[in-house]
């Protein structure tokens, strides 16, 4: 949590009890005091409670100008008067230091009492004081903070705000869907899908009343010519048989002439014609 | 000429338009007989018949002269062939067996040359031995009148009882 974080400047502690030196937290009879401090810390809190006011009349289409007058005449008598107050204690903790340093180095003066150790002690329990303010103060913000964004996420559309304010295609853009895709277990997935359930929930009879199966038997039958089919079939049968007839009858030619040539002991004539080449 | 190659088996492409041999031809003429005979009834049926309309009654079966049958064997026989093989070159019996009769450089006969090649065959149909003989399988016919019978597959399987649709002229 963020601040304005004041402590003694003399100390050289911070809030956390540790020190910047590395040594016990002491008087150093320095003159590093801010007067201004105090002051400062009114001054914020003034101006806080201002502006909280002006935000109030403001709303309420109130704004009265008298009342701004006077918080300016408020800070500005503060301010004279931290300045007049800054002025005399410097004064006084001069004179207090010179003084106080002349009792210290009187070897009368009660261990206990020595204003060293009475200084320690007090910033031991300005540490405990301050350590007990923290906690009361976290625990202040988580009870606030819920509530706090309950309340705001209630008063605000979120889904407005993201999509007006978020640009979503560059988001998507660098998504990589195929990594996502390869990570998803297809398998997995449609293991869990019961099929049989689906089957059975779907309405078949529907789904026939609806087709119109004459149609489609029509369009079916126009498609695939059936009597080109039949004629087919049947051609393929008879084409094999009229093959093997021809396929014989060219072979009983060749055993014919082969026969006849030896016969009369001669060779195979020239059986080919002139501009009828056999195909490739 | 010859039939597309795509339909014809690889074994069979080497003999497309290589004249056909002694067995092939007879073959051809036989189921060509076997056509003529049927002509020949059929004829003899309707004549039947347009007689038993004309006269009832009086109805015989005609009974023709020696001579008269031997002239419309010829004349049938002459005019079959000639119209087959000016019209596709295939008579039916080489329609199933895959032959095509062809005249000089593979060209299709004409009108006379049929006519006679028909008349050659029907008067001397002996004259198909001397294809065997023959060293470029020539019968009489194809001598004398310097025609061919040649393998010559149709692309289409041949249906009973009539010729394919893909018989080419």
């Amino acid at each position: 949590m963020s601040g304005v974080v004041l402590y003694p400047a003399e100390f050289g502690t911070q809030p956390d009890g540790q020190s910047d030196s590395g040594e016990e937290p002491v008087a150093s009879g320095q003159p590093a005091h801010d007067p201004a401090v105090p002051w400062r810390v009114a001054r914020l809190l003034l101006e806080a409670a201002a502006r909280s006011a002006s935000a109030v009349d403001g709303a309420l289409n109130r704004v009265p100008p008298a009342r701004q007058v006077a918080v300016d005449v408020m800070v500005g008598g503060g301010a004279v008067a931290s300045e007049v107050a800054g002025r005399v204690a410097g004064r006084l903790a001069a004179a207090g230091r010179s003084i106080g340093g002349g009792v210290l180095g009187l070897p009368l003066v009660e261990e206990r009492l020595a204003p060293r150790r009475a200084l320690s002690r007090l910033a031991e329990r300005g540490r405990q004081e301050r350590a007990a303010a923290t906690a009361d103060l976290q625990h202040l913000v988580a009870a606030l903070v819920p509530a706090v964004t309950a309340a705001v996420l209630d008063r605000i559309d979120l889904t407005a705000v993201v999509r007006d304010r978020v640009a979503l295609d560059a988001l998507v853009a660098e998504v990589d869907v195929d990594a996502v895709a390869g990570r998803i277990d297809v398998d997995a997935v449609v293991a869990r899908v019961d099929v049989d359930t689906i089957a059975n929930r779907v309405d078949l009879d529907a789904i026939v009343d609806r087709l119109d199966l004459v149609g489609l038997a029509n369009r079916v039958i126009d498609g695939i010519d059936l009597p080109e089919i039949i004629r087919e079939s049947t051609g393929s049968v008879t084409g094999d048989l009229v093959r093997g007839v021809r396929m014989q009858g060219i072979e009983a030619d060749q055993a014919v002439a082969g026969l006849v040539a030896r016969l009369l002991r001669r060779r195979p004539g020239r059986s080919g014609v002139d501009g009828l080449g056999a195909p490739p | 000429m010859t039939a597309p190659a795509s339909r014809i088996p690889k074994e069979a492409r080497p003999f497309q338009g290589r004249r056909a041999g002694l067995a092939t031809r007879v073959v051809a003429s036989a189921l060509d007989g076997l056509v003529l005979l049927a002509l020949f009834a059929g004829g003899y049926a309707i004549w039947a018949v347009l007689i038993f309309l004309w006269s009832p009654s009086g109805f015989r079966f005609p009974t023709p002269s020696r001579p008269l049958l031997v002239a419309a064997g010829y004349l049938v026989c002459i005019a079959y062939l000639a119209l087959c093989w000016r019209i596709s070159g295939r008579t039916y019996g080489n329609e199933v067996i895959g032959l095509r009769v062809v005249g000089r450089g593979g060209r299709p006969l004409g009108l006379v040359a049929a006519l006679a090649r028909a008349a050659l065959c029907a008067v001397f149909p002996l004259g198909l031995l001397w294809t065997a003989v023959s060293r470029d399988n020539r019968s009489v016919a194809d001598l004398i009148l310097r025609t061919s019978v040649v393998y010559d597959w149709p692309t289409a399987p041949v249906r009973a009882g009539g010729f394919s649709a893909a018989a080419r002229p």
